[in-house]
């Protein structure tokens, strides 16, 4: 079987679940204790996509190192962005639409990217939250799982579509 | 004739002057003899003497530091129970806190939960100090890292530096938590301390996965050392090398020791102004 390393981006503000969707992905493990990420932290998952094992390198960056400097370095060589935001603070969300209209798409135009709305377990009794609003690909819970499966393995296809074209 | 005569008793004299001389002479071998073995004794008694004042010292310095220990992991135990009981109560009190207010109660908190958990790591590791295997434990070395990090969390962000944690190749095994923590402890604040006054400080951890052997590499970006002149002062008690403006230069003596006594070593590869790599390789069971 072929084998192929494709690099992930997780990118998104403070607290919206990044390293979470991580470790439910990876380790299948959610935890509610909250650590704000120092730094980059790397993790591997293997997925198997038709006839080919894709190696994700999956890069989980600090909310907070967004927009400093060097932060284009770590972006270098990404073949997918998943852009995280989270469902509750529409700040998140105009965030990431804002980095991916203003940087991801000029600096990074040939990079997949997806939008998340990320703890949607916590949209229960919260009317006033309003999906319309919103322009995502998926909405995910790394508490209970839900779609996080499918945001990894659809951009493995897209990415591996891309790349056989 | 009087002249031969005087011949045979001139030779018969120095003969006898010979065997007298030879006599002394054997009699001065045999003192010396005698005086080298006494010697001997005397100074073998020195040696079992200082040897022994020495062992009493160690020994001495030993249960003092266990005492010392003891008493420190003991006596830290309740100021922070108390200050863990007022950090709740600020917490009740707290009307509209801001969301920094929020955050550096939760970092204090989160320290003083790290501090009591060091605590009981360290006591539990001087009930155990003549059983090592007891101290054996799964390491999961992200989480191990992770609480490293974030209980520098303020001198990180501070010093702008950049981590990344790369543990693709290896992120479990078995080795002592305790020792492991306060090794990679040392080297990544020595990592911290050469690296803030770069321009772009960054810092990888990375495992890689060899036969029967788990290699840690902190690398920096940092001053770097020159290692022609300074390598002997790296591991040294209380020894800093040359570039060296600040620190205690217990840190990698500390790192060597712990080593040396759960079993592993350190690699270091530097270049002056470029940055360093330390390398922990330890035996491990893979969990």
């Amino acid at each position: 079987m072929k084998t192929l390393s494709k690099k992930i981006v997780l990118l998104g503000n403070e607290g919206v679940g990044k390293t979470s969707l991580v470790k439910r992905y990876v380790h299948s493990i959610f935890n509610d204790e909250y650590l704000t990420t120092i730094g980059i932290k790397i993790s591997k998952k293997i997925v198997v996509v038709e006839d080919v094992e894709v190696n994700l390198m999956i890069w989980d960056i600090a909310g907070n190192m967004m927009n400093q400097t060097l932060y284009n370095n770590y972006l270098q060589g990404a073949h997918g962005v998943l852009l995280v935001a989270d469902v509750l603070r529409a700040e998140t969300y105009q965030n990431i639409i804002k980095e991916r209209d203003t940087h991801l798409s000029v600096d990074f135009g040939n990079t997949h990217t997806f939008v998340l709305l990320n703890k949607s377990d916590l949209l229960v009794n919260q009317p006033e939250v309003n999906l319309a609003d919103f322009s995502y690909d998926f909405l995910t819970s790394a508490k209970n799982g839900d779609n996080v499966e499918d945001v990894f393995r659809c951009l493995a296809e897209k990415i591996l579509s891309t790349s056989r074209l | 004739m009087t002249t031969s005569r005087t011949h045979i008793e001139t030779i018969a004299s120095l003969k006898a002057q010979i065997t007298a001389l030879e006599k002394k002479n054997k009699l001065l071998k045999k003192n010396l003899e005698h005086n080298k073995i006494n010697l001997k004794k005397r100074q073998n008694s020195l040696v079992n003497q200082t040897i022994e004042e020495q062992h009493a010292k160690l020994m001495k310095y030993n249960k003092e530091l266990e005492q010392f220990t003891y008493v420190a992991t003991h006596d830290l135990k309740s100021p922070l129970a108390n200050i863990q009981g007022y950090l709740d109560l600020i917490e009740i009190d707290l009307v509209n806190p801001s969301p920094d207010v929020l955050d550096s109660m939760k970092w204090l908190k989160y320290s003083v939960a790290e501090a009591r958990n060091v605590i009981s790591e360290l006591t539990n590791a001087l009930k155990a100090r003549n059983n090592k295997e007891e101290l054996l434990k799964p390491i999961n070395l992200e989480d191990l890292v992770e609480g490293i990090l974030s209980g520098m969390r303020a001198k990180i962000l501070d010093s702008k530096i950049v981590f990344i944690c790369d543990f693709t190749e290896i992120n479990e095994f078995m080795y002592y938590p305790v020792a492991l923590r306060s090794i990679l402890q040392n080297i990544i604040s020595n990592a911290i301390q050469y690296s803030s006054t770069v321009p772009f400080p960054e810092i990888k951890i990375t495992t890689n996965n060899a036969v029967n052997e788990v290699l840690i590499s902190v690398e920096d970006n940092g001053v770097g050392i020159d290692l022609e002149t300074n390598e002997s002062k790296v591991f040294g008690l209380f020894k800093r090398i040359q570039n060296d403006e600040s620190g205690s230069g217990i840190g990698m003596y500390i790192v060597n020791k712990l080593l040396e006594n759960y079993g592993g070593k350190l690699l270091l590869k530097s270049e002056l102004g470029k940055g360093s790599i330390f390398t922990v390789v330890i035996p491990v069971e893979k969990v």
